[in-house]
C-alpha cells in the first residue's frame, strides 16, 4: 500500500487512495490487537516497572496466559528489560528507564501480547512429591471440609496440580487449582515460623515452602523435597507450568 | 589483610549493587539502601570492588590489620574518629595496621558505607554478596554483622575508572517532599483519600528496617480501611502498601517479592535513596508525578 503511495507515476488522487486504504487497514489492525488484550492491564508500578495484569483472582486462563506472557517477553530479549517476573495472575517486568518510556515498553508488551498463546505449552515436567500428612491444621481442615482425614487425604492427593506461581519467597511453590469444595480460606491467625519443606494449604492452593517463613495457610503436612538450591544454576527445580503429584508416606 | 568489627549497630550488613535476575525463584535483588551513597564510595576510591559495609544510625566501630589500604566513607551524616582523630566524614584514607575507626551518628541519616580498594571476601552467592537477612542469603553467612566479625579482604582490583552512577540529582537532606506514582490499586481508594496522600504530612515511624519503612498517619488517612482480599501481585521497591489496620508501610529494598495488600502509590527510584535517609519522627510529603 505503502509502496503505491510513493509511487510517483501514479496520479496523485490514487496516491491519496492507497494512504487512506493504509491508514484505514493499521488503525484496524491496532483496534484488533488492542481488543485481543481486552482484559489486561498494562499498569506501570513505579518509575522502572510495568506491571501487566490478566485477571483480578485466581482463574486458570489467567494464569496460562502469564506463564505465556512471560516466557515470551523474556524470548525477546530486549536490552532495556532487566527483569521479567510471572506471579499469579500478572507479570512484572522491570526496565531500565533511561533506556526505554513507559509508553514505548507498553507498546512492545501489546504486540508481545497479541502474539502470546492462550494454552498451556506441552513441555512440563511431572514432579512426583513423597508428602507426611502430619500437617497440625490437618484435623481442622478436614473438618471445616466435613471430611474425615482419610477422606481429605484422598481427595487432596488424587490429581495432579499445577505450578501456578514461583517467586513468592526463594523455591516457594504454589500449585493448583483444587476442586471447587476444597477451597478454604486463610487461617485468621499467622503461625511465626513454618519449616522448609511444609505443605500448607488455603484459597484452592497448596504450597510447599522452601525457606522457613510465618505463614498465614493451614499447614497439613511435610515433605523432603527441597525446591532451592543456590549452588544450582537455576536455583530452583521446578518451573512454572510444571505438574506436581503428591504421594501420600505412611507415617 | 582484614578487619574486626568491635561495635555494629543493628542489622548492619554487606552490600553490593544487588542480586538481579532471581525474582521468579522468589530472591529480591537487596542491594545497598542509599544507591547514591554506595555509589559515590566507588567514585571516590576508583575501584571496580563492589561489595561494601553498609552500617545503620548507630555506625560502627573496627580495627583494621594488614598492609596499607585505602577505604572510602559516605552515606548520611556521621562523625569518623581513626585512631582517637577527628577527621572528615565523606572521604577517602589510607589505613595502616592495627588502625581503630569508630563512627558515630551526627546530624542526619539511617545509613552510611565502608568502602575498600578491594573486595570484602564473602562468597558470592547467586552472583552477588549482598545479604538478605529475611532469608539468610549473601553477604556474612547470611548474616548480620556483629561484634567480633572478622571480614577479609581480597587485593585491589584493576584500576580502571569505571563510570560512575551517581544520579544528578544533589541529595538534600532538607527536602521533604517524595514523588510518588499511582500505583496499582489506587483506584481501590476512595478520590479523598487519594487527596489526603498528597497533600497531608506523614512522619517515619522507629519501625524501619530494609524490609520496609512504617509511616505515621497522624491525620488518620487510612484509618479505617479494611483489609481488601486481593491475589497475590509482584510488588516493588517504592510501593505504599496499606496494611489491614490502616498502617501504610513503603517497602524497600529486601521487601518480599510478591505480596496481597493494596497499594495506593510508587516512590519513584530517584527519590528512594533520600527517602532511605529519613530518621524516625521526620516529617515529609508526597507529591504525584505522571510517568514518562
Amino acid at each position: 500500500m505503502l509502496y503505491f503511495f510513493i509511487r510517483l507515476d501514479k496520479s496523485f488522487w490514487q496516491r491519496v487512495f492507497y494512504f487512506y486504504i493504509f491508514i484505514a487497514l493499521s488503525l484496524f489492525l491496532i483496534m484488533q490487537i488492542l481488543d485481543m488484550n481486552e482484559g489486561t492491564q498494562i499498569i506501570p508500578l513505579g518509575d522502572e516497572a510495568i506491571l501487566v495484569r490478566f485477571a483480578h483472582n485466581i482463574v486458570e486462563e489467567a494464569n496460562i496466559k502469564a506463564i505465556n506472557f512471560a516466557k515470551d517477553i523474556s524470548l525477546l530479549k530486549h536490552v532495556a528489560i532487566k527483569e521479567i517476573a510471572a506471579s499469579l495472575v500478572s507479570v512484572l517486568v522491570k526496565y531500565d528507564n533511561r533506556k526505554i518510556s513507559f509508553f514505548e515498553l507498553s507498546s512492545i508488551i501489546r504486540l508481545t501480547l497479541f502474539q502470546s498463546k492462550n494454552d498451556e505449552e506441552g513441555n512440563s515436567i511431572h514432579h512426583k512429591i513423597e508428602l507426611k500428612y502430619d500437617g497440625e491444621d490437618l484435623k481442622q481442615v478436614s473438618q471445616m471440609l466435613s471430611l474425615s482425614v482419610e477422606e481429605f487425604i484422598i481427595r487432596h492427593s488424587e490429581k495432579p496440580l499445577r505450578v501456578l506461581s514461583t517467586g513468592f519467597a526463594p523455591g516457594f511453590i504454589y500449585c493448583g487449582i483444587h476442586a471447587k469444595d476444597l477451597h478454604i480460606p486463610r487461617r485468621n491467625k499467622i503461625r511465626n515460623l513454618v519449616p522448609s519443606g511444609a505443605v500448607i494449604f488455603a484459597a484452592g492452593q497448596s504450597a510447599i515452602t522452601s525457606t522457613a517463613m510465618p505463614t498465614g495457610w493451614h499447614v497439613i503436612g511435610h515433605c523432603d523435597f527441597n525446591n532451592f538450591d543456590v549452588s544450582m544454576q537455576p536455583p530452583t527445580k521446578v518451573n512454572l507450568g510444571d505438574y506436581i503429584s503428591f504421594q501420600r508416606v505412611k507415617i | 589483610m582484614k578487619f574486626v568489627i568491635t561495635r555494629a549497630s543493628p542489622l548492619s550488613t554487606i552490600q553490593d549493587e544487588g542480586r538481579f535476575g532471581y525474582l521468579k525463584y522468589g530472591v529480591s535483588a537487596s542491594g545497598p539502601m542509599d544507591k547514591n551513597a554506595y555509589f559515590l564510595g566507588a567514585d571516590l576510591l576508583n575501584t571496580n570492588a563492589t561489595s561494601a559495609v553498609e552500617f545503620t544510625q548507630a555506625g560502627m566501630d573496627f580495627i583494621y590489620y594488614g598492609e596499607g589500604k585505602r577505604v572510602a566513607f559516605t552515606g548520611g551524616d556521621f562523625s569518623l574518629f581513626i585512631n582517637q582523630k577527628e577527621k572528615n566524614w565523606r572521604r577517602v584514607y589510607k589505613l595502616a595496621h592495627d588502625d581503630e575507626i569508630i563512627i558515630k551518628p551526627n546530624s542526619w541519616g539511617n545509613y552510611g558505607y565502608i568502602r575498600f580498594d578491594g573486595e570484602l571476601d564473602v562468597k558470592p552467592i547467586l552472583g552477588s554478596r549482598a545479604t538478605n537477612t529475611i532469608v539468610s542469603l549473601g553477604g556474612f553467612g547470611g548474616n548480620a554483622l556483629k561484634v567480633g566479625d572478622e571480614i577479609n579482604l581480597l587485593s585491589a582490583s584493576i584500576k580502571n575508572k569505571i563510570k560512575s552512577n551517581l544520579s544528578s540529582t544533589q541529595f538534600d537532606n532538607q527536602n521533604n517532599i517524595f514523588h510518588i506514582i499511582w500505583g496499582v490499586h489506587a483506584n481501590l481508594f476512595s478520590q479523598q483519600i487519594r487527596d489526603d496522600l498528597i497533600s497531608k504530612p506523614f512522619f517515619i515511624s522507629s519501625q524501619l528496617n530494609r524490609m520496609g519503612v512504617r509511616l505515621i498517619d497522624k491525620n488518620k488517612i487510612f484509618e479505617g480501611e479494611k483489609i481488601l482480599s486481593l491475589v497475590s501481585e509482584p510488588v516493588v521497591c517504592g510501593d505504599i502498601q496499606i496494611l489491614g489496620d490502616g498502617v501504610a508501610t513503603v517497602l524497600m529494598r529486601d521487601h518480599q517479592p510478591s505480596g496481597g495488600y493494596p497499594r495506593i502509590g510508587t516512590i519513584i527510584s530517584s527519590d528512594i535513596d533520600r527517602f532511605a535517609q529519613m530518621r524516625p519522627n521526620s516529617k515529609i510529603f508526597f507529591k504525584s508525578k505522571a510517568v514518562k
